[in-house]
């Protein structure tokens, strides 16, 4: 139980920074597990690295979305929308993307509810 | 690498259940409420004044305590169908208890947090086979944890709490991804190979006819494309050398035209080259098959068995690989892909993995290398 003081502060932003916080570290652990391989491959390797910047960059705007700033939830609106239409074109082709409950979660539902969440009205009230 | 198991299909549908069965739970107990019963007035009354994240973490502890409690009849006989069911009676206790008692989040946070360890500790130690259901289940529960620790009411804001916040989810979501793909790779069940690739479903023996066919494949393979040795004459026959890369030392040559064949020996759908000390040598043929949801025929039963490679992160610059995470996450850039079922028929001697092994025989590589 809660009271209502903190009822008002665990809303859709705070539920969606939450959302955000997972994907970040989801985006960290991508990120450590490309650099062994950037040992041979180059390319691996900065895509590690630009997936550990993402990281943060996610992490940070999490932050922003936590505390109801308009810029973190335009921006976490472009990431998600990127990552949910990304994964739908991916998904049309037959190179089974979304193979299965796991990447559905991951890649699909987790930004589409980020991005549901910040679209919500409630979402949007307290914006500074 | 992760499969989708047979059995856990009960978990599946408890877990899609789960929430439907909920909204009918609280519409019944909201009618108890309205008849002055006492246990169901409190919980509406803690249902009513408490927070979207309370009543979504909860909602998440639920789907989990579903999976678990419809897991345990079929492992009943382990160790594990005990833990199922006290891991989801646990979570069930603590979601009635979110809404009737304020002391409920520390013991839950906690509850949680074993429970994805628990299931770390079990993958790592080769108990258990990390397949879709689990990861998800994780995943859901990682989720859950993160909400209850965020309802928490921080009063003491010292540095190293806040440090520790910060720190702690991240920490335990790359402790479990690496526990889970340690397992995974360590002990791989008997339809994966190499780096996690998964095996076609086959016999356990091969019967004289499957034997013959299978001889027959070879020679047929190896009769087709003795016409390749020369590269140059691959490509003038319309093979295209894959993307070279430091990390690969067999190169790939493919043929877009050969894509519709299915076990054509005539028509393979690459020939495969080492990279040795005089040049590129044909040591062998892949067979493809068009689609990733469709195994090759197998004349040779066992002795021919297809495998593919899922959970693949591919970078389009410079055609680079890497595996995806077990939440099936992939670096920036890189798609994700399963590849069509492959055969590979191997001309040259392949030691003890045999002509149509996954993959070619370590010390025959090392031997071409340096030949």
């Amino acid at each position: 139980m809660v009271t209502a003081e903190a009822r008002q502060t665990q809303g859709a932003p705070e539920i969606a920074s939450v959302l955000m916080a997972i994907q970040g570290s989801l985006f960290l652990v991508a990120g450590l597990g490309a650099l062994p391989f950037g040992i041979v491959e180059p390319w691996m390797r900065l895509e590690g690295l630009a997936t550990l910047l993402l990281s943060g960059f996610t992490f940070w705007l999490a932050r922003g979305v936590r505390r109801h700033r308009r810029w973190a939830r335009r921006w976490t609106l472009v990431l998600e929308v990127l990552c949910v239409v990304g994964t739908l074109l991916l998904s049309l082709l037959p190179v089974g993307a979304l193979n299965g409950p796991v990447p559905t979660l991951t890649n699909l539902v987790l930004p589409a509810a980020i991005a549901g969440l910040l679209l919500l009205g409630t979402g949007r009230e307290a914006e500074k | 690498m992760y499969d989708l198991a047979n059995e856990h299909l009960a978990g599946y549908v408890a877990a899609l259940v789960t929430l439907p069965m909920t909204w009918l739970f609280l519409r019944l107990i909201r009618l108890a409420a309205t008849h002055r019963i006492a246990w169901a007035m409190r919980f509406v009354d803690g249902y009513r004044s408490s927070s979207a994240m309370t009543k979504t973490a909860v909602a998440l502890m639920l789907v989990s305590a579903a999976v678990h409690l419809a897991l345990a009849p079929g492992h009943l006989s382990e160790p594990a169908g005990i833990l199922f069911v006290v891991d989801g009676a646990g979570l069930v206790g603590f979601s009635w208890a979110a809404f009737v008692t304020t002391w409920w989040r520390r013991p839950a946070a906690l509850w949680l947090t074993a429970n994805v360890l628990a299931y770390v500790v079990f993958v790592v130690a080769g108990w258990e086979t990390p397949d879709q259901l689990g990861i998800a289940c994780k995943l859901v529960e990682l989720v859950a944890l993160a909400m209850v620790l965020r309802l928490a009411n921080h009063r003491r804001r010292t540095w190293p709490r806040l440090v520790w916040r910060s720190v702690a989810m991240p920490l335990l979501i790359v402790v479990t991804t690496a526990g889970i793909w340690i397992g995974g790779l360590a002990h791989p069940d008997a339809l994966h190979a190499h780096a996690g690739a998964v095996l076609q479903p086959v016999a356990s023996t091969a019967t004289p006819a499957q034997q013959a066919a299978a001889a027959r494949l070879l020679a047929d393979t190896r009769a087709s494309i003795a016409r390749y040795r020369d590269p140059q004459a691959a490509i003038v026959a319309g093979f295209k050398p894959g993307p070279v890369s430091d990390a690969e030392k067999l190169l790939h040559f493919e043929n877009p035209a050969n894509a519709g064949a299915i076990l054509d020996p005539m028509r393979p759908q690459a020939l495969v080259y080492a990279r040795t000390t005089h040049g590129l040598m044909l040591i062998g043929a892949m067979y493809q098959m068009p689609r990733p949801d469709l195994w090759g025929p197998d004349p040779g039963g066992p002795l021919t068995q297809w495998h593919q490679h899922e959970g693949i992160c591919i970078t389009p610059f410079g055609f680079e690989l890497s595996f995806a995470t077990p939440f099936w996450s992939c670096p920036v850039g890189a798609i994700i892909v399963t590849t069509p079922p492959m055969l590979h028929v191997w001309i040259v001697d392949n030691g003890k993995e045999g002509p149509f092994a996954a993959d070619l025989d370590p010390k025959v590589q090392r031997l071409l290398e340096r030949s």
